[in-house]
């Protein structure tokens, strides 16, 4: 497969993606009557961050906490795919190991992270484990169950094979599971990317750092329309970027493993 | 989001509430989940007042909306007697909707969903300079911010802009701004303050988690003293910020389109404060009995007898209200404001924020109403 085609099919839905939300951007402010006051359309939003005299201000206003709250994703990232990947392998091994964490996970996961968060704050306080925690919970439960059904799927015979040859369990999952999860790991990366920022926007309305949660609030409270809308927009751009790369990353580590690519 | 449910309070500064806040960060988690900006940004808080006047017959005013800055307490005693007494029906209006806040308020009275706001100097002037909302102040109700730095003798002890330095102070995300504004005014590096975020809640101050919060001196202070403590108060109005609160803002096109309906207005409103500053104890009774009876937790009649009474004497009456009337604002004192809002970075010319015309037509018109 030519490098084009792999770079293609991401960069095509890039381009897709983009149309779409700026296309619906546009329609919803259209047939809505929400005052010009408060809305900003696609090319004040362009006005404000390009082609105004303060817009390197303006941009170094809304990149600043753009670039804590990717970092905030970053830990919840991490954080929620490494205990998820870590409990899929647990539950994999052993039964109890699933019977134990499943309902605490499944709470987590029903439980809304709002309601969680004043507890969270008390436990963890208002600083890098909070983030980490509400982040990762976000990204945790999907990527379990979309890891644990990947390290599922071995079959019978591969299994028999590894233990034909005097292969422990530990061999089996090391040889077999993991690379036949790969895909479903991968999967789990790319949904992981938009929870992650979902999350760490949340966890940080409850912490004092400079970021595009807290921005949000306080240029909500002072009437900056116009940061408030570019602050979204970009947090938006960057979540949709990500996920493409994710997505490319996939198809490139899937093409060395000789998994089919879509 | 308070982190104790034993008293909860929304957040205050005239601007904003934490239902609010979650529907921005719902707007936000939209926007990345679906991968598509949300187009509402909460103008759906305040009920659905019609334009003022539009049905109009004779003399009459129509219905009209009022946006409260805060819950139906004696915060605003003056305009529960101008109700009750008859004031605004007198005035030519069929009916005054009182809505509660705390919203934002000059969005939904820039965008027509209430025809007057009672807010701040602040907050008002963050709208018209940031955003260019159509608004004006018509006239205040205090004189001076209520807005204060609360701590307990015997646990912060705030009583200058000195002591903040090394405390934890809590502060609602609205306020950030403002509370930069009195370090700024004091000279105080905002590296040797940590700033905890808060709503008014005022029990992490009394569990003491928090060295001080910003509240007001007429309500959180006052609960706070309620609950047996001894408390102290570090102004900001006395600090370096005079600016007005309460003040009752409207658009411009209003006051251009319909400047006897304003004109009403402001006189009931003159009336009714006139009437709750002689009667502390009668406004605070219609808080409790009549206007903010839905509150939850109840409003509690010695509390609102003493911010009734505390607020007539701290912010309302003043000297030169003695002299010019109620709801006036002095040239010195605008400019005092214009001097704060230049201290929270927020640069206006009188014109821009102040419009105090009509306000001196009633008096010229009733001059009854002087004390």
């Amino acid at each position: 497969m030519t490098a084009l085609r792999l770079v293609g099919r991401p960069a095509l839905n890039l381009a897709f993606v983009l149309a779409v939300v700026v296309g619906l951007w546009a329609l919803l402010l259209h047939v809505s009557d929400v005052s010009d006051l408060v809305v900003r359309r696609p090319a004040d939003v362009w006005a404000w961050l390009v082609t105004d005299p303060d817009a390197a201000e303006n941009r170094a206003d809304v990149l600043g906490p753009l670039r804590r709250t990717l970092l905030d994703a970053g830990i919840g990232f991490v954080a929620g795919l490494v205990a998820a990947t870590l409990l899929a392998t647990g539950m994999v091994l052993s039964r109890g190991v699933e019977a134990a964490t499943l309902p605490v996970v499944l709470l987590l996961r029903t439980v809304p992270l709002v309601a969680l968060a004043p507890i969270i704050t008390l436990i963890f306080g208002n600083g890098f484990l909070c983030v980490a925690v509400m982040s990762g919970i976000v990204v945790l439960f999907p990527a379990l169950v979309t890891i644990a059904y990947g390290l599922r799927s071995v079959t019978p015979q591969m299994r028999d094979v590894v233990t034909v040859y005097g292969g422990s369990t530990i061999d089996v999952l090391r040889r077999v599971a993991y690379p036949t999860a790969l895909p479903s790991l991968f999967a789990a990366v790319r949904i992981s990317v938009p929870g992650a920022i979902t999350g760490a926007l949340i966890a940080e309305y409850f912490t004092t750092t400079d970021s595009v949660g807290k921005a949000v609030n306080t240029s909500l409270a002072l009437y900056q329309y116009d940061k408030l809308w570019a602050l979204v927009v970009v947090v938006t751009l960057a979540s949709i970027l990500l996920y493409v790369l994710a997505q490319l990353a996939e198809r490139l580590v899937l093409q060395r493993f000789g998994v089919a690519v879509v | 989001m308070t982190t104790n449910p034993r008293r909860p309070r929304p957040s205050r500064n005239g601007a904003h509430h934490w239902a609010r806040r979650w529907q921005a960060a719902t707007a936000l988690v939209a926007a990345t989940l679906l991968l598509a900006a949300c187009g509402d940004d909460g103008g759906d808080g305040g009920g659905n007042a019609s334009a003022a006047g539009s049905g109009a017959d004779g003399d009459g005013f129509g219905s009209i909306a009022v946006q409260l800055s805060w819950i139906k307490n004696a915060e605003f005693a003056g305009e529960f007697m101008a109700d009750d007494k008859g004031y605004f029906a007198d005035a030519g209006f069929d009916g005054v909707d009182l809505l509660s806040g705390p919203v934002a308020t000059e969005e939904l009275v820039a965008t027509g969903k209430a025809d007057f706001g009672l807010s701040n100097a602040i907050s008002t002037g963050a709208a018209v300079a940031n955003s260019d909302f159509p608004l004006k102040i018509i006239g205040t109700t205090y004189q001076k911010n209520p807005f204060s730095i609360l701590s307990l003798a015997d646990g912060g002890n705030i009583a200058t802009p000195q002591d903040l330095i090394g405390k934890k102070i809590g502060v609602q995300d609205p306020n950030l701004s403002l509370f930069n504004a009195l370090l700024a005014a004091n000279g105080i590096d905002p590296d040797d303050v940590e700033v905890v975020p808060n709503g008014f809640d005022i029990a992490p101050l009394e569990d003491g988690q928090i060295d001080g919060l910003v509240a007001y001196v007429t309500n959180e202070s006052l609960l706070v003293k309620g609950d047996g403590f001894d408390t102290v108060d570090l102004g900001f109005a006395d600090n370096g910020l005079p600016f007005v609160a309460e003040s009752v803002i409207a658009t411009d096109d209003t006051i251009k389109n319909e400047p006897d309906m304003v004109k009403a207005f402001l006189k009931a409103e003159i009336q009714g404060w006139n009437d709750a500053c002689a009667d502390p104890e009668a406004g605070a009774e219609l808080a409790v009995e009549k206007y903010g009876v839905d509150i939850d937790p109840p409003l509690e009649l010695d509390k609102e007898v003493a911010q009734a009474e505390q607020q007539c004497d701290l912010l309302v009456n003043t000297d030169e209200t003695a002299a010019n009337g109620l709801f006036t604002i002095s040239d010195d004192l605008v400019q005092a404001n214009l001097d704060s809002l230049a201290a929270a970075q927020i640069d206006l010319e009188a014109d821009d924020l102040f419009d105090l015309s009509l306000l001196a037509e009633v008096y010229e018109e009733n001059p009854e109403l002087k004390p």
